[in-house]
């Protein structure tokens, strides 16, 4: 009796909430804002050279043409060597960087740390007052001779102060009855900070990390300003140059057989490809860690 | 024993100190530094002398760039645009969570935050390709479709005055799923008892939202309004490089002092006027920033960011 009224109340419920269809719709055609785009680019990149001077971009390939993908892999090492500086700086500048960030954070959570305040202002104020672009730029090529240099893609950008603020918040709710009695049990603070303070703070960590990743994928303005080397090229900065001229792509191919039409050479259909090539792993690939995102976004906007 | 725990004490200290060397190293490194080379701008840089032994050369690096044409319209556009994404974000971000606020089901909500997320992955160099595939004057969809009503093609590469508008709708499309979350997650905080007693009392739909949704996530949005000002003399420099590809006919209407101070110093190589601007919006944010800070602390201290 009592059951089949909670269900038939909880029916009643469920009837009431359902999703007004103009709010599906809303969301439906947002999306299609969203997904078409990529697959204009796609469709683009599916479609011959010719075809594409002749009739432009479309949201479906009028005839399929793989000419561009073609062209794209008969030489790869352009590709392969940006995805590889790419994953480098991503991996190599993701763990130095949290890690680096959790031990500054933890400090900051610490009680015990006498210079805990002088320590919060000097990680804080570059927050504030930037030395602006240009003293920047001049003191990693005069000074620290970082032009062409995979460092400047991974040093400058190691620490982000806002995660740092963010993985101090997470520590600080931790319960410290935890630390103190690690404290007595004779654990040094290198270890409660190993095996206490890490160990408990995975899902700030793994945000952090998450982001941190994300931004060193899409890195292209310290290559812009520092890389010089095709080979040192990470991938959206290889974009980013043949969004200004095809010519660099064609020419790292060095190869235009003597027997294609001139034509018909991949041009816009091959910039297109690469962008499919070097975006669609990370497209398939980051939605699933997409709770990350959005917990970064709504923790980070408040301070701990 | 009171020995004992002062070598303790400091012992701790000293490993805590440790732990916090990298970043107090990488800090000191590229952002302390930097600050210091903020006397660049009152320089006559000569690169074998160094920032420190080049000659002073007061405020001429400063003149040079008050008294160009470009000082203006530099900083015009950087106003004005950031203003314009502001009141944007806000508005597409608090409208976007209300409907997203209407989806009863977890599942859809989920599905439809992870699609409307999916430009927010999108470094600026990408969302300029896609922008380029709608805008291409031969090739692109927008000529394609304004084809279709007869209306003839527009050269959009050329044209400053459409790029506002354009920017705008780029800069929407790509951070408003992203954006929206927080004003998301301010509704699911709202207590439910109040939906409740607006039920009771016979409220319809808007009048819920416009008497209940929007007055209690008022706060979160003036909070974020304000943040959000304190950084309105920085511009974000892929938006407005990659975006107008960098060309020279669209200045007047998209070049901000971002991309100006980077010309100035790549293309020109006129580093001590690139620095003297550089230095006006660092100190011009520096105060900004500590000005809405001020307010924000005022309003509610636990989202001041000092």
């Amino acid at each position: 009796m009592r059951a089949s009224k909670r269900a038939s109340k909880s029916a009643i419920a469920k009837r009431k909430e359902r999703t007004n269809p103009a709010v599906h719709i809303f969301f439906i055609l947002f999306g299609l804002a969203c997904i078409l785009p990529f697959m204009t680019v796609i469709s683009a990149s599916l479609t011959g050279e010719t075809d594409l001077a002749l009739n432009g971009f479309s949201i479906l390939p009028r005839k399929v043409d793989t000419s561009a993908y073609a062209y794209l892999f008969r030489n790869p090492s352009t590709i392969i060597d940006a995805y590889l500086v790419t994953i480098f700086i991503t991996v190599t500048g993701t763990l130095l960087g949290t890690l680096f960030m959790c031990m500054a954070a933890y400090c900051l959570a610490r009680g015990n740390f006498s210079f805990k305040g002088l320590l919060t202002f000097y990680i804080f104020f570059p927050t504030l007052l930037s030395g602006g672009m240009v003293s920047s730029y001049i003191i990693n090529t005069q000074y620290l001779h970082l032009t062409d240099n995979l460092l400047a893609l991974i040093l400058p950008s190691l620490i982000n102060i806002f995660h740092v603020i963010m993985i101090r918040t997470f520590f600080a709710q931790l319960p410290t009855s935890l630390f103190e009695a690690a404290k007595m049990d004779g654990a040094s603070e290198y270890r409660i900070f190993f095996q206490i303070a890490l160990q408990l703070s995975k899902p700030v960590i793994a945000t952090v990390a998450f982001l941190g990743a994300l931004s060193r994928w899409n890195e292209w303005y310290n290559a812009m300003l520092y890389i010089r080397s095709d080979e040192l090229v990470p991938l959206q900065y290889m974009l980013q140059r043949m969004m200004q001229s095809i010519q660099i792509l064609l020419d790292a191919m060095q190869h235009v057989p003597a027997n294609v039409d001139i034509t018909d050479l991949p041009g816009e259909n091959l910039r297109m490809a690469m962008l499919v090539v070097s975006i669609g792993p990370m497209m398939l690939f980051f939605p699933f860690f997409q709770k990350y995102f959005t917990r970064g976004m709504t923790v980070g906007a408040v301070k701990g | 024993m009171k020995k004992k725990r002062r070598k303790g004490f400091l012992k701790d200290n000293l490993q805590l100190l440790s732990l916090a060397l990298p970043v107090i190293v990488l800090l000191a490194v590229f952002n302390y530094w930097p600050m210091f080379g903020i006397i660049l701008a009152f320089k006559d840089y000569k690169v074998p002398l160094g920032i420190f032994g080049s000659p002073w050369s007061g405020l001429k690096n400063f003149e040079f760039f008050l008294e160009s044409q470009d000082a203006f319209r530099v900083v015009r556009n950087t106003l004005l645009l950031n203003f314009m994404f502001i009141l944007a974000g806000i508005f597409f971000g608090v409208l976007f969570a209300l409907i997203m606020f209407e989806v009863k089901k977890t599942r859809h909500v989920k599905i439809y935050q992870t699609v409307a997320i999916l430009p927010s992955f999108l470094s600026w160099v990408a969302v300029g390709y896609i922008v380029y595939a709608f805008l291409d004057p031969s090739k692109g969809l927008a000529n394609q479709l304004l084809a279709l009503f007869g209306i003839d093609g527009v050269s959009w590469y050329t044209e400053p005055a459409y790029w506002p508008v354009i920017l705008l709708v780029v800069k929407t499309w790509q951070s408003v799923g992203l954006g929206s979350i927080i004003y998301y997650a301010a509704l699911m905080g709202v207590d439910a008892e109040l939906y409740e007693a607006a039920d009771i009392d016979g409220a319809n739909k808007l009048q819920k939202i416009l008497r209940v949704s929007i007055p209690q996530i008022v706060p979160v949005i003036v909070i974020m309004g304000i943040l959000e000002v304190g950084k309105i003399f920085r511009a974000d420099f892929g938006l407005f490089y990659n975006v107008t590809r960098n060309v020279g006919a669209l200045y007047p209407t998209t070049d901000v002092v971002d991309t100006y101070v980077f010309r100035a110093l790549m293309n020109q190589g006129n580093i001590g006027m690139s620095s003297a601007v550089s230095v006006i919006q660092s100190v011009v944010c520096f105060v900004t920033l500590v000005v809405t800070n001020a307010i924000v602390r005022k309003l509610s201290p636990e989202n001041s960011l000092f």
